[in-house]
C-alpha cells in the first residue's frame, strides 16, 4: 500500500503544503532569492544550504516540508529512498557554468558551480540532510509520470524493502519552478493492486 | 595590508556563498578550514580560482594552497608580494 503523508508543492509564486498555502513569493523576488528567504525563515542552521544550486534549494525546502524535521539529531535511515523526475534536470546550473568557460579572456570556471552540473545532485542533498541510506535516483522525463513513480515504488517496496520515500517531480530552469514533493510510507505486498494504481494516479495527476 | 584584507573578505564572502557574514564576522588569523569557517574542498578550488581572477596568481600545485590559505592574514600577505594585477 502507498500512503502519501505529507507533499509540499512549489509552482510559480505560491509554495502549499498538504493543501495549505504556506509561503508567498514576494513581488520583485528572484526565485533563488525567494529560496533562501523561505529558508532563512524557517530559522534552520544548515550553511551548506546557501552553496546549492537552485535546483538543490528547491528540493531540499520541499523536503523540509514534507519531513518537518524537529528533533536536533536527525536519525539515520536504511529503509528510506529518494526518488525525483524532472525534465530540465541539471540544465540551469549546466548554462551558468557554461557562462564561465566560454569566454577566452574571462576563463574562470567556478567549481562550486560545476558540482552542481548533474541532476541526481539534489537527491543527494536531500538525502545528506535526512540521513537517508537507501537509493537515491533522478529520472530526466519529458513530463511528469505518476504511473512510473508508481512503477518506481512497486520496485523499492518489493526489492529493497523501502518503508519511505521523498518522491516526485523537481524541476527548475531559470527562474521558473516546479516541484511536486511527497513523502510517502510503503506498506508490503499490497502494491499491485489495480484499484490503488488508479488511486494513486489520479491523486498525483491532480496535485501536479 | 587592512584594505587588502578588506577587500579579500568581501571577495571570499562572495565567492563562497557566505550568506549572512561580514568582514567583520571574519577573524584576520582564524583557520580558513577545519574550525574557523569550516569551508570545505570545494571552497578550496574556488579560492584558488579567486586568486587567479582577481590577483592574476596560478598555484602551481595544492600543496601552496596549504600554506597561503591557512588564515585571511597569510592569504593578504600572499597576495601582496605575488599579485600581477
Amino acid at each position: 500500500m502507498i500512503e502519501i503523508k505529507s507533499y509540499c508543492k512549489i509552482d510559480g509564486n505560491v509554495m502549499i503544503t498538504d493543501g495549505n498555502i504556506t509561503c508567498s513569493r514576494p513581488e520583485g523576488a528572484s526565485l533563488k532569492e525567494w529560496l533562501t528567504l523561505i529558508h532563512k525563515e524557517s530559522g534552520q542552521q544548515y550553511p551548506k544550504f546557501y552553496k546549492m544550486d537552485t535546483l538543490s534549494k528547491a528540493g531540499f525546502i520541499a523536503a523540509e516540508q514534507t519531513m518537518c524535521p524537529t528533533e536536533p539529531e536527525i536519525a539515520p535511515k536504511e529503509d528510506a529512498a529518494v526518488v525525483l523526475f524532472s525534465s530540465a534536470g541539471s540544465l540551469d546550473s549546466d548554462l551558468q557554468y557554461f557562462e564561465t568557460v566560454t569566454d577566452n579572456n574571462n576563463y574562470y570556471p567556478s567549481p562550486g558551480t560545476f558540482v552542481y552540473t548533474l541532476a541526481n545532485i539534489v537527491c543527494g542533498e536531500i538525502a545528506i540532510r535526512h540521513k537517508i541510506f537507501g537509493e537515491t535516483m533522478c529520472y530526466i522525463t519529458k513530463e511528469f509520470s505518476a504511473l512510473q513513480l508508481y512503477n518506481q515504488l512497486r520496485y523499492l517496496e518489493q526489492e529493497q524493502n523501502t518503508k519511505t520515500v521523498i518522491c516526485g517531480w523537481c524541476n527548475v530552469l531559470k527562474d521558473e519552478c516546479k516541484v511536486l514533493l511527497l513523502r510517502v510510507e510503503l506498506t508490503q505486498n499490497q502494491l499491485a493492486d489495480q484499484n490503488q494504481l488508479q488511486e494513486f494516479t489520479d491523486k498525483l495527476n491532480h496535485l501536479i | 595590508m587592512e584594505k587588502l584584507i578588506l577587500t579579500l573578505k568581501q571577495q571570499i564572502i562572495e565567492a563562497l556563498n557566505l550568506e549572512d557574514m561580514s568582514p567583520a564576522d571574519i577573524d584576520d588569523n582564524a583557520p580558513l578550514f577545519g574550525e574557523g569557517l569550516g569551508l570545505d574542498s570545494i571552497d578550496a578550488l574556488e579560492l584558488i580560482v579567486l586568486l587567479e581572477k582577481n590577483y592574476g596568481i596560478k598555484l602551481a600545485n595544492a600543496a601552496q594552497g596549504k600554506q597561503i590559505f591557512q588564515s585571511v592574514a597569510v592569504m593578504a600577505d600572499y597576495i601582496a608580494k605575488n599579485r600581477t594585477k
